[in-house]
C-alpha cells in the first residue's frame, strides 16, 4: 500500500544484491554454484578484508582514545603535572609522525590525524585541571577550534570535520552563555547565529563537492549540517508563531532567516543539486511550521477543549501531509526521468 | 526498508553467469521472468514513509482528543473503546480498499494517509480497551491486544510503516511485562526473559538470511531488529528485573552466549557457507566474538551483527543503526562496570590495541586491499 508500481522496469534498472540472489537460489532457480559465484561477485571476499580492516581500525582508534580520556579525568595524583602534560605531548607527536609516515591519502594516516586532534582537546582539559586560572570553559573550545583548524584543513577527512564541527558549536553555545550575557532583546540570536555558522560550512561542503573534492560527495555529509541547521532556526520561528506579540528583535531576525533558509534549500536541492533527502527535510520542517501557525490560530478561534477544534487540526494535519507527499513524490518521479 | 549499495545490475548478473557458464540461454528467459516478477512493487522511499508517520501520528492524536472532547467515547469503558477501536479499524480498511491502484492521484495520496490515521487510532482505542478489561493486569492486555489486532490486520492492512510499528509494540510490551512483572513468573522470569531473547535471536536468523521470506514480511524483520537493540539496550542499562520493590539479579550468560553464537553464524552466512568458517581469518574472526563474550559486551556483538548484515545485504539502515549503537553500547558497558576510571582506561586501551593488532594481521596477511 506504501508502495509504487515500477514502470518500465528493466533488468539493467534492478540492482543486484544479496537478497535477489538469495531469492533465486531458494526457488531452485540457480545452482549452489551460481549462488556463490554470485555472491562472490557481489561480495568479493578481499572487499569483506578492507572492510573490516577499516571497522577495526577505526573502533581500536575510538576506544584507545576513550581510554585515555578515562585515564586524564581519573587525575592520578602519582603523576606529576609536567609528566601528564608531557606524556599527552608525546601521544600528540607519535600520531602526528605516524600520520606522516602513512601519508594523509591513506584512512590510517587520517584517522591518526583525528586522534592527534582530539588528543588537543585532553591536552586543553588537562591543563586546565592543573593551572585552575578560572577561564570560562569556552576558551578550551575555542582554543581546540583553533588550534585544529589547520590539521582539519589538510586532513581532507570528513570525520575530522564533522569533529572539528562539534567543537565549533559548543563553543559558541558556551561563548553565548558564559561571554555574551544577551539583553532579553538578543536571547535568541544564538540560534540565527548558530544557523549561520553551519550554513556557511554547508555552503563550503557544496561548492567545493561540486568542484570535485570526493571526500565531500558523501550524502551524510549534507544531512548532518542541514539537520541542525533547520533544527536551530526552526526554534525562534515556533518562538514567534506562539506569542507573536512578545516577539523581540532576535526572534523577527530569527524567523526572516528561517524564511530565507528554507527557499534557499527548496531551491538548491530542488533545482541546483537535487537531492531528495535534503529537500525532504526542508518540507518535514516546513510541514512543522505551517502545523505551528494553524494550530495556534485554531485554538485562537475556539476553545481549547472545543471538540470541533481537534477535529480540524487533524484534518489539516492530513491535508498538509498528503500535499507534501504528492509534492516529493512529484519530484522524485521528476528526478529518476532526468536520471539525477 | 533496503537502500541497495551496489553498482552490478541484474543484468549485469545474469550476464556473468551466462559467461561463467553457470546458466544455460534456455534458462535466462525464466530468470528474467522470476526477477522481474519480484520487483513489481517498489517501497516508497524513507523520507516519504517518515512523512507519512509524523502526519498520521499528530492526526491520530488529534483524532482521539476530538473523541475525548466530544465525548462521544467513553475512555473508562472498556466496551465503548473496544467497539469505537474495531469501527476505525474497519473505517481504515474501507478507505484503503477505496484508495485504488493509481497510486499517484491526490485521491489515493489522501486517502492511503487517512487510513492510516484511523488505523492508529484504532489500534490505540482497541489495546486501551483491552488495557481496561485487564485491570491490575493491563500490560498483558495491552501485549495481548496489540497481538491480536495486528495478527488480524497485517496481511489485510498492506502498510509497511504499520506491520513495522505494530510488530514492534508486540515485541517491546512482552520486554516491559516480562521484565517488570515479576508476579507472572516468579523465579522463572530470567527464564523467560532468555526465552524471549532466543526467540527474537531465531526469528532474525530467519527472517534476515533466509532467502524464502516474503517481502510482506520485511516490516516485522526490521521490528525485530529493532526490538533486539531494545532488549539489548535494556541489558546494557538495567543490571536488575523486576518491580522496584521485588527486583532481583539477572545472568547475562545465556545472552553472551546466543549473541556470540549468532555473531559467528553470522560470519559464516556473510562468508557464503559456514564451512568457511573453518578458514585462517573467519577463525580468527570467530576467536574475536567469544573474546567479546568473555568480556560482556552484548551491546557491541549485536552492533557488530547489525553492521555485518548491512554491508552484506547491502542495507544502509541496518548498517546505520549498528554504527550509532555502537558508541551508546561502548558508553554504557563502560558506565556500568563495577570498576574505577583508571581500571576503565586500561581495558578501553587494552581492547583497542587487540582490534588495532586484529588489523595489523589483516595487512599482515594483505587481505585489506580493495579489489
Amino acid at each position: 500500500m506504501d508502495t509504487q508500481k515500477n514502470t518500465n522496469l528493466s533488468l539493467d534498472a534492478i540492482p543486484a544484491n544479496r537478497r535477489l540472489i538469495e531469492e533465486l537460489s531458494a526457488h531452485q532457480i540457480i545452482s549452489a554454484d551460481a549462488r556463490e559465484y554470485g555472491l562472490e561477485l557481489l561480495y568479493p571476499a578481499k572487499n569483506w578484508g578492507l572492510w573490516a580492516a577499516r571497522l577495526l581500525l577505526v573502533l581500536g582508534v575510538a576506544l584507545i582514545l576513550s581510554g585515555i580520556v578515562y585515564f586524564f579525568a581519573f587525575n592520578w595524583a602519582k603523576i606529576t603535572p609536567a609528566m601528564k602534560l608531557g606524556s599527552i605531548e608525546m601521544a600528540i607527536f607519535i600520531c602526528l609522525a605516524v600520520s606522516c609516515f602513512y601519508g594523509l591519502q591513506k584512512l590510517s594516516g587520517k584517522v591518526l590525524l583525528l586522534s592527534a586532534s582530539v588528543l588537543v582537546g585532553v591536552f586543553l582539559a588537562v591543563f586546565g585541571q592543573i593551572y585552575q586560572t578560572g577561564a570560562d570553559a569556552y576558551n578550551l573550545f575555542m582554543m581546540w577550534a583553533l588550534l585544529t583548524l589547520p590539521w582539519v584543513l589538510i586532513a581532507d577527512f570528513a570525520a575530522l570535520w564533522m569533529v572539528w564541527l562539534t567543537i565549533g558549536n559548543v563553543f559558541l553555545i558556551l561563548y553565548w552563555e558564559q561571554a555574551v550575557s544577551a539583553a532579553h532583546e538578543s536571547e535568541m540570536m544564538i540560534f540565527s547565529c548558530l544557523a549561520l555558522f553551519n550554513a556557511l560550512f554547508l555552503g563550503l561542503r557544496e561548492y567545493f563537492s561540486s568542484k570535485g573534492f570526493h571526500w565531500l560527495e558523501d550524502q551524510w555529509t549534507r544531512v548532518v549540517l542541514v539537520l541542525p541547521i533547520l533544527g536551530y532556526i526552526l526554534i525562534p520561528t515556533l518562538a514567534f508563531i506562539i506569542e507573536p506579540s512578545r516577539a523581540t528583535t532576535s526572534i523577527i531576525f530569527g524567523t526572516l532567516l528561517s524564511a530565507l533558509i528554507h527557499a534557499a534549500f527548496y531551491f538548491l536541492y530542488r533545482h541546483k543539486l537535487p537531492d531528495m533527502w535534503g529537500l525532504a527535510t526542508t518540507v518535514l520542517s516546513v510541514c512543522i511550521i505551517l502545523e505551528s501557525a494553524i494550530f495556534k490560530g485554531i485554538t485562537e478561534i475556539f476553545n481549547d477543549t472545543d471538540a470541533l477544534a481537534y477535529l480540524l487540526m487533524g484534518a489539516i494535519t492530513l491535508a498538509i501531509f498528503t500535499l507534501a507527499i504528492i509534492k516529493l513524490r512529484f519530484i522524485a518521479k521528476e528526478m529518476e526521468k532526468k536520471h539525477v | 526498508m533496503s537502500k541497495y549499495m551496489t553498482h552490478i545490475s541484474a543484468a549485469g548478473l545474469l550476464d556473468s553467469w551466462l559467461k561463467a557458464g553457470l546458466v544455460s540461454q534456455a534458462e535466462t528467459a525464466r530468470l528474467e521472468n522470476f526477477i522481474l516478477a519480484q520487483q513489481q512493487e517498489q517501497e516508497l522511499a524513507l523520507y516519504l514513509r517518515i512523512l507519512v508517520s509524523i502526519g498520521a501520528f499528530i492526526a491520530s492524536f488529534c483524532f482521539i482528543g476530538f473523541l475525548s472532547a466530544a465525548e462521544i467515547i467513553n475512555f473508562n469503558s472498556e466496551g465503548d473503546l473496544i467497539f469505537w477501536g474495531l469501527i476505525f479499524i474497519g473505517a481504515a480498511l474501507f478507505f484503503a480498499k477505496i484508495s485504488g491502484d493509481r497510486d499517484h492521484t491526490v485521491k489515493h495520496s489522501f486517502l492511503i494517509q487517512s487510513a492510516f490515521c484511523l488505523m492508529g487510532v484504532g489500534k490505540i482505542l482497541f489495546i486501551m480497551g483491552f488495557q481496561e478489561m485487564f485491570g491490575a493486569n493491563g500490560g498483558w492486555g495491552v501485549t495481548l491486544s496489540t497481538l491480536l489486532v495486528t495478527l488480524a490486520t497485517y496481511h489485510i492492512f498492506r502498510m509497511s510503516i504499520d506491520r513495522f510499528l505494530s510488530t514492534l509494540a508486540i515485541f517491546t510490551s512482552l520486554l516491559i511485562n516480562i521484565v517488570s512483572d515479576e508476579r507472572f513468573f516468579g523465579d522463572a522470569t530470567e527464564i523467560m526473559l532468555n526465552l524471549f531473547f532466543l526467540l527474537q535471536i531465531v526469528l532474525a536468523a530467519i527472517l534476515l538470511t533466509h532467502g524464502r521470506v516474503k517481502k510482506d514480511y520485511i516490516p516485522l524483520a526490521y521490528a525485530n531488529a529493532f526490538s533486539l537493540c531494545i532488549t539489548v539496550i535494556y541489558f546494557t542499562v538495567q543490571s536488575k528485573i523486576g518491580a522496584w520493590d521485588h527486583q532481583q539479579n539477572y545472568d547475562l550468560t545465556f545472552v553472551n552466549l546466543s549473541l556470540t553464537l549468532s555473531l559467528i553464524g553470522l560470519i559464516g552466512w556473510a562468508a557464503g557457507s559456514l564451512e568457511k568458517l573453518q578458514t585462517e581469518p573467519l577463525m580468527l574472526a570467530a576467536l574475536g566474538a567469544v573474546v567479546l563474550a568473555i568480556v560482556s559486551a552484548p551491546g557491541v556483538i549485536l552492533s557488530i551483527c547489525l553492521m555485518i548484515l548491512g554491508y552484506a545485504k547491502h542495507e544502509k539502515l541496518l548498517t546505520l543503526m549498528g554504527i550509532l549503537l555502537m558508541p551508546q553500547f561502548i558508553f554504557f558497558y563502560y558506565y556500568n562496570l563495577d570498576l574505577s576510571l583508571m581500571v576503565k582506561s586500561g581495558i578501553l586501551v587494552g581492547s583497542g590495541l587487540v582490534l588495532l593488532a586484529g588489523r595489523g594481521y589483516l595487512a599482515i596477511k594483505k587481505l585489506d586491499r580493495e579489489v
